[in-house]
């Protein structure tokens, strides 16, 4: 199994991720806090939080050193965009 | 010139918005590290035409950043798709940026030259749409704090050598304390028609260091984006095209005579006369002969007969108008009665006469294109001054199909066309012993030695010939 599938395989376990990985794969240029991203996406900040910790050990997040708190933007990682890309694709069909 | 203030004076040149008809209204165009806000009511056009303008310097070579705190960006990249602005590809091109965040987060990361701030640097960014600056206020509410916050946004970003255009929500008549510390203000608003349509407005409340048309300004949504047109001070021509011909031949047998030998050129002439008397085929008729015969160009602004109908009335007399639009010697700009916007329709017309330079301009019916406004006297009259400076301008003839209402103590509609057109041509008719004849009159006609009285006519297989012989 290569490497995009194991992060992908992992991403699956909780809506969370999946909500936020979906979320990051159509606003790539989004800069802010896990709070923030509770509100885009519509979730409690405390399980956002979580989630965003293991999407960043999963390399599909980069936690970046805001002036007052930590903020995230999606990878630039090609491989793992490509295969999130083809990944939702297959979703929107099923 | 190399720096000092030579390079300051020239850096304050306005540069285009990218949104036609805006720079005439905002006095030139958008002053660089300006803060524009875009304010109205939700649906107004403020993101779309803030996003225009960025767009309109990306594609100039000058990038942009559209900041979103509401609307995500997949959202912006299918609304702007709309309207032929792939922003993605921008992005690709390292010429946009679409930065998805919070309010809070946008200052904190402005203010103490965070993240935001090194995007913005690395981008080399020149123009950033901030959608909008009411989630910046609406955390603290109207206060001292956030007069504070918002002044030193605005200075950061004007610091950072941007154009900034910040989308504001306010009702219709609300105004706001961010009114004070930007530099230009562009309200956005809708107006409901006696008909029950709404129609898109757009007035400039303020603009610092530039010299604006003030009141309030028609605008569209088309395909390419927003198009404003400015309700005053339309003529923005390119000064008289140069003409080979002083008098322009009407090419109506016996009608060229009575005249003085045509109409002359930057003439206005209202065509008046009751129904069924043969305006709209005398129009026709001089459109043909200009495009046909004289080798100029003809424009038609319709808005009373389709130009299904128009095309039929031409081909029975053997004029082919359909050929000649497909050939590019007459445009034909049609919009139905029930749609006419007067503003609209005379912006589209001085942009035809700018850049297309007819010779001729039918415009059948002038009571139908000034039919929105016909309530009130002085619009009437100021539309009717415009289009007048417009042909004037321009250098070439327009007549105005009018109709008159028989019985009325006036030649037009609205009692002043007479006295604001250079020349009125009147068609009528009159029954003697159950049959009925027509006659034409030239009742006017400024800088021409024409005939006085009225003269029969006819409409033959071949058009209007008028019965009048020389001497």
């Amino acid at each position: 199994m290569g490497r995009s599938e194991e992060v992908l395989k992992r991403v699956v376990r909780s809506p969370v991720t999946v909500a936020l990985v979906r979320f990051l794969h159509r606003n790539p240029g989004l800069l802010d806090s896990a709070e923030g991203l509770a509100a885009w996406i519509g979730r409690e900040p405390a399980e956002v939080e979580k989630a965003l910790e293991e999407l960043a050990r999963l390399g599909l997040v980069e936690p970046l050193a805001g002036a007052r708190r930590t903020l995230y933007g999606y990878t630039r990682d090609e491989n793992l965009l490509e295969a999130v890309g083809k990944w939702l694709a297959g979703m929107e069909r099923t | 010139m190399a720096g000092g203030h030579g390079k300051d004076v020239m850096d304050l040149r306005p540069e285009p918005t990218g949104v036609p008809g805006l720079d005439a209204v905002l006095g030139g165009g958008l002053l660089p590290e300006t803060a524009v806000l875009l304010e109205g009511p939700p649906g107004s056009g403020k993101t779309t035409l803030g996003i225009q303008v960025v767009v309109a310097g990306a594609r100039r070579g000058e990038p942009g950043v559209v900041v979103t705190f509401e609307q995500p960006a997949a959202q912006l990249y299918r609304d702007a798709a709309r309207f032929g602005w792939d922003l993605r590809a921008l992005e690709r091109e390292g010429l946009l940026r679409v930065v998805v965040t919070s309010p809070g987060v946008f200052c904190e990361e402005l203010l103490s030259d965070g993240l935001l701030h090194r995007r913005l640097q690395e981008l080399r960014a020149r123009r950033l749409l901030v959608d909008s600056l009411s989630h910046v206020v609406l955390e603290e509410g109207e206060t001292a704090g956030a007069r504070r916050r918002v002044f030193a946004l605005i200075n950061a970003l004007r610091g950072h050598g941007l154009s900034v255009l910040l989308t504001w929500e306010a009702g219709s008549g609300e105004g706001s304390f961010v009114e004070y510390l930007v530099d230009t203000v562009i309200r956005l608003d809708y107006q409901l028609s006696p008909d029950n349509r709404y129609r898109r407005l757009l007035s400039v409340i303020k603009s610092r260091g530039q010299a604006h048309l003030t009141g309030w300004h028609a605008f569209t949504f088309g395909p390419d984006g927003v198009t404003v047109y400015p309700a005053v001070g339309v003529v923005e021509l390119p000064g008289a095209v140069p003409r080979t011909w002083e008098l322009l031949t009407t090419g109506v047998p016996g009608l060229d005579a009575m005249l003085g030998g045509g109409f002359p050129a930057g003439s206005t002439i209202l065509l008046s006369g009751p129904a069924g008397t043969g305006r709209t085929i005398l129009g026709l008729q001089m459109v043909h002969h200009v495009a046909a015969v004289l080798g100029e160009k003809a424009a038609i602004f319709l808005n009373e007969e389709t130009p299904e109908v128009l095309t039929q009335v031409a081909a029975s007399f053997g004029w082919p108008l359909e050929r000649l639009v497909a050939e590019g010697r007459v445009h034909l700009d049609f919009t139905s009665l029930l749609e006419v916007d007067t503003d609209l329709v005379l912006g589209r017309m001085a942009r035809v006469l700018a850049e297309w330079q007819p010779a001729f301009v039918l415009v059948d019916s002038l009571g139908g294109l000034l039919h929105p406004v016909a309530e009130y006297q002085g619009v009437v009259a100021e539309k009717l001054h415009t289009l007048r400076q417009l042909v004037r301008a321009a250098g070439c003839v327009a007549v105005l199909v009018n109709r008159q209402v028989l019985g009325q103590p006036y030649l037009s509609r609205f009692g002043l066309e007479e006295a604001v057109c250079d020349g009125v041509l009147l068609l009528d008719t009159f029954k003697v012993a159950q049959r009925r004849y027509r006659v034409i009159e030239v009742y006017k006609l400024r800088q021409a030695r024409h005939t006085t009285g009225a003269y029969r006519f006819d409409i033959g297989p071949a058009g209007i010939r008028v019965f009048y012989v020389e001497g």
